[in-house]
């Protein structure tokens, strides 16, 4: 049987092809964009509320990508304050907008499709398995710990490496495939499956294949541990129950599990894929907050969190708006699209100084890198703790980081969403 | 029994307002418990129902001190 190691670290031309930010961007129907950023601080100092949706306010072709729907006037949020309102007020601004945009089409039903009572009657019994508790104890434990090792112990041999693709691309797709229960060898097939699902330009044969193979991969994992239960997400899952308020009770479907190991996995082997690329950027680019940052590893969490604040991997959530409201003194009609731009209100000077900055010695004040509110991010402690893992492993292991100036320079690109550096070329030692 | 809310933990997700309506309510945006307070008094009688507000809170931003 081919070990844990061997399977993580082996070359496969597969990684390249799915961890490929510039690539998935031309896919999901977007332009490249480079720098996003002082047009949306621009827009966010016109007036905190935009009629239009983010696409076009930037002037960006394309309409797949920016969520439009027809029939439905589209605005944009960009201040902090009308931003953390839409997303803290659910009932109001709805998160059911990703599945009226289709952007989950084939995942089934998922407590982001839920608001209130039942949103919470569904995450809760799901919640304590991503606390921050679980996150430093049983994630580290069960899977962080030693996917980091392998991973760096493969790196150190060399003397370079595109970390983008050597960590930041296999850590998060290992740790948490392999936290649900997945067997590693079915990970990749697995990872490409849900690519596939969430391609907007999918066929629809593509679409029912790769519904079929993640299916297929989830549905034995699940009746093996309705048999016989192992340590791992999918058992504890087996083994939770949603409450009813008459206080009845009753286990999670095999859909309701196969919904949301969907939703998580394909969320958490993304995001942090590129945030701790994005971190690594930003540091390699900072070397004396690099240095800072080995002096004292206690600021490793604050890093993470600046890194998140000032460019997170995606720039706007959507949300359907349930009612006539008035948000910062615009009239938003129901049935309107809300797009809450995470991404200027990260960089809001009403809350930061100096916003533009990456500065992670900055007094830590929340920001919307991991949304807010009741669907505010479920894995983002796990990612979290990876990331500070996986930063404390290279500082550790690879003395003498620097870019490497014989390859192009790492740009960080992207669409609206799904942003991160186009590779991380480094020499060490 | 006392109460402290780390303010930049709380992610307004009113898990807390849910479990425990008498306890705490969500003011002005990201702030669990009434006021900016950071230290709170539980009234008389809700000790339990603190206890579980704080324990459904998904940033274990509220801690019982005393």
């Amino acid at each position: 049987m081919t070990s844990y190691a061997e399977i993580l670290t082996k070359d496969d031309a597969r990684i390249r092809k799915i961890f490929d930010v510039e690539a998935e961007t031309i896919g999901s129907g977007s332009v490249v964009i480079e720098d996003p950023f002082p047009e949306l601080n621009r827009l966010r100092d016109v007036a905190p509320v935009h009629r239009g949706s983010l696409g076009d306010l930037m002037g960006y072709p394309g309409r797949r990508f920016t969520h439009h729907l027809d029939g439905h006037p589209t605005y944009t949020a960009f201040t902090f304050s009308a931003v953390s309102r839409g997303l803290i007020e659910n009932e109001t601004f709805s998160s059911h907008a990703y599945y009226t945009l289709g952007t989950v089409a084939g995942f089934g039903e998922t407590i982001l499709n839920k608001v209130g009572n039942e949103h919470r009657r569904y995450r809760g019994p799901i919640q304590p398995l991503f606390s921050p508790e679980a996150a430093e104890t049983w994630w580290s434990q069960k899977i962080i710990d030693e996917t980091v090792e392998t991973l760096i112990s493969s790196i150190e041999t060399k003397r370079e490496s595109d970390l983008f693709l050597d960590l930041c691309a296999r850590m998060p797709v290992h740790v948490v495939s392999g936290g649900f229960g997945l067997d590693p060898e079915d990970v990749i097939p697995f990872r490409m499956g849900l690519q596939g699902l969430n391609r907007h330009d999918a066929i629809p044969d593509e679409r029912r294949n790769a519904a079929l193979t993640v299916h297929n991969v989830l549905t034995r994992v699940i009746e093996a541990r309705r048999k016989a239960p192992q340590d791992d997400i999918i058992s504890k899952l087996v083994a939770s129950e949603v409450a009813f308020d008459d206080g009845s009770s009753r286990p999670f479907t095999n859909d309701e599990i196969i919904s949301h190991c969907i939703l998580i996995v394909l969320a958490g082997g993304g995001t942090t894929w590129r945030q701790l690329g994005i971190t690594l950027y930003a540091l390699l680019n900072n070397p004396a907050q690099f240095e800072a940052l080995k002096a004292d590893r206690s600021l490793a969490p604050r890093v993470i969190l600046e890194s998140a604040r000032w460019h997170p991997t995606d720039l706007i959530f959507p949300r359907l708006v349930q009612k006539d409201v008035v948000l910062e003194g615009v009239e938003l009609p129901q049935g309107a699209l809300l797009h809450l731009c995470l991404g200027s209100a990260n960089r809001d000077p009403r809350r930061w100084v100096d916003p533009d900055r990456f500065d992670m010695m900055r007094g830590v004040q929340r920001s919307l890198a991991f949304g807010g509110g009741p669907h505010s991010c479920l894995g983002q402690h796990v990612s979290r703790q990876e990331m500070v893992t996986a930063l404390n492993a290279v500082i550790d292991r690879l003395p003498n980081l620097r870019w490497d100036p014989s390859k192009p320079p790492a740009r960080l690109v992207g669409g609206l969403f799904a942003r991160g550096p186009s590779s991380l070329p480094v020499l060490f030692g | 029994m006392k109460l402290r809310v780390a303010a930049d933990l709380c992610c307004g997700a009113q898990r807390c307002v849910a479990a425990a309506p008498e306890v705490y309510r969500l003011a002005g945006g990201f702030n669990a418990l009434a006021g900016a307070e950071t230290e709170y008094e539980v009234p008389q009688g809700f000790e339990q129902k603190a206890v579980r507000g704080a324990r459904a809170c998904p940033e274990s931003a509220i801690k019982i001190i005393d």
